[in-house]
């Protein structure tokens, strides 16, 4: 079934992959195979029909076209990443989840012939074949990229969701997770993470301004922190390259505030240099906040002067390090409103971790809690980047696949 | 959504320096009129000192506004400094690291927040 599908897929458009797929599962006694992704903020699955939104009909009923996430059994398999049983017409049917890495992408929904654990290891393989294969696609897809959506997105959005790396990552060194409102309608803020042998690099930006210069900031931003790093610059360094760059290209009408930092794996030591930005928050093995001391320089871009000072904070494994914008602490409903806060998205992230949540679902959690409280508009950009370090092993991964929700993982 | 409002009114001047209040919120909405009004200032006086005792509110693009009049009034031999700077607007200049160049005791300090570390 795998080997098949693998064949196929070099030459497959992502139109035909739910129809190849089901073939390909009806092979290992898997039928009615369907394909769901779900929408750029994680709250409804879309059967993928080869056509996209306004493609070609497919031979599903319109109501299950698409499926909410909050309260369905559908919605539990995505939000906590395991198989999930449903009584079908032509007899049992599961819900799989579809991960590329710890990436959630949707699920597959099918009917099993039979309910043992060497069948539910073969829909995950499915699934994982599947995942790998639409992540390799969706990038060039327009049906693809329209199907995921459920509004229509400004251009700072379009371009930054095409920048930033997949908003989950884990090994066995760190579980990464990233989330960020408004989807649709972002304009200066970016997060960027990268592996590096054992050093984990991680950065956060804020642009100033809500308009697509904010975003074009933002853009330029990311590209000159990797630019720079991969040309093997320090912190500092990358900091002020990225500096002189939004000089050159804005003359002081832009700036961008950020943290660049980097953890290394191996001994759990964090550094990192504060741009102007909110310090970053460590939280020590779930539980103990605090915002370690470091002196903020000028944001990059307004050419203060001042010195860049680079700070350093020894991790234990199991410390969690968050990087975030002031969109998700401070953002308003309106002038005199009361903001989401600090103290109350601290306590949010340790409660659920507390709870055994899944990494990403605990963001997605957040962030719909930040868009709650702010009567669904929130007036700024509000992003999340999380990083725990689990230990030095990147191949002890048991750690890294229950924080993430991964079920089905050989330890 | 309600926009927010800042109001600027002249309190003292003398030629060189003038004194000005600002009340209400120093956000997206306002930078515009703040960019404006505060060009027109310093071109009637190279030295602004801004009461900001009454701010409400300052977001980045407030702050912008300050970085892009400091750097016009140096541009021209003259000055761009905050007075009666409230609580909030402390925290947010200190954060952003610009309390080193707009708060009158000029080192600023960044003490540790929240709880002590879990003993080990």
């Amino acid at each position: 079934m795998l080997t098949g599908l693998l064949a196929a897929s070099h030459l497959m458009p992502m139109e035909l992959v739910p129809v190849q797929a089901r073939a390909h599962a009806e092979h290992a006694g898997f039928s009615d195979l369907s394909v769901y992704v779900t929408d750029v903020q994680g709250r409804v699955l879309r059967l993928l029909t080869g056509g996209g939104v306004g493609g070609p009909p497919s031979t599903a009923r319109a109501a299950d076209a698409e499926v909410p996430v909050e309260g369905t059994l559908a919605g539990r398999s995505y939000q906590h990443s395991e198989i999930v049983p449903v009584a079908g017409q032509n007899g049992l049917q599961w819900w799989v989840p579809m991960l590329d890495g710890t990436e959630r992408l949707g699920l597959l929904r099918l009917t099993t012939p039979y309910d043992d654990d060497m069948a539910r290891q073969d829909a995950e393989s499915l699934a994982s074949l599947l995942a790998l294969l639409i992540v390799t696609k969706r990038d060039h897809s327009d049906s693809y990229a329209r199907l995921v959506r459920s509004a229509p997105m400004n251009v700072a959005a379009e371009m930054q969701w095409h920048l930033m790396p997949p908003r989950t990552y884990a090994d066995g060194r760190v579980v990464i997770s990233a989330a960020m409102e408004p989807a649709y309608q972002i304009s200066g803020d970016a997060f960027d993470y990268a592996m590096d042998g054992p050093v984990v690099h991680l950065s956060i930006f804020d642009a100033m301004g809500h308009d697509t210069a904010a975003g074009l900031a933002a853009n330029l931003a990311v590209g000159a922190c990797r630019n720079s790093r991969r040309q093997g610059s320090d912190l500092v360094g990358i900091s002020q390259r990225v500096e002189e760059l939004l000089i050159e290209q804005f003359s002081h009408h832009s700036y961008v505030t950020g943290i660049l930092a980097d953890l290394d794996t191996a001994t759990g030591e964090l550094t990192w240099v504060n741009r102007g930005h909110h310090p970053p928050l460590v939280i020590r093995a779930g539980r103990w906040p605090s915002q370690p001391a470091c002196p903020p320089a000028h944001p990059m871009g307004t050419d203060l002067g001042l010195p860049v000072t680079l700070c350093r904070e020894q991790l234990e494994p199991g410390d969690r390090l968050v990087l975030y914008t002031d969109g998700i602490t401070e953002a308003r409903r309106r002038p005199g409103s009361n903001e989401f806060g600090l103290e109350r998205f601290t306590d949010f992230l340790i409660r659920r971790h507390a709870d055994g949540l899944p990494v990403p679902e605990t963001l997605r959690r957040l962030i719909q809690a930040v868009m709650d409280h702010h009567d669904g508009h929130l007036g700024d950009d509000a992003t999340i980047l999380l990083c725990e370090w689990l230990g030095p092993s990147a191949e002890r991964t048991r750690e890294a696949a229950e924080h993430t929700g991964l079920t089905g993982q050989d330890q | 959504m309600n926009h927010s409002v800042l109001r600027l009114n002249v309190r003292e001047g003398d030629g060189t320096r003038l004194v000005v209040a600002l009340a209400g919120a120093m956000d997206w909405h306002t930078a515009p009129q703040l960019r404006e009004e505060g060009m027109r200032l310093l071109a009637e006086s190279p030295h602004l000192v801004l009461d900001v005792s009454a701010v409400t509110f300052c977001d980045s693009s407030g702050l912008s506004v300050l970085v892009q009049l400091r750097r016009h009034a140096q541009d021209t031999g003259g000055s761009v400094t905050l007075t009666s700077v409230p609580a909030h607007l402390v925290r947010l200049l200190e954060i952003s690291g610009l309390g080193r160049v707009f708060l009158a005791d000029g080192a600023g300090h960044f003490p540790e927040r929240g709880a002590p570390p879990e003993p080990r």
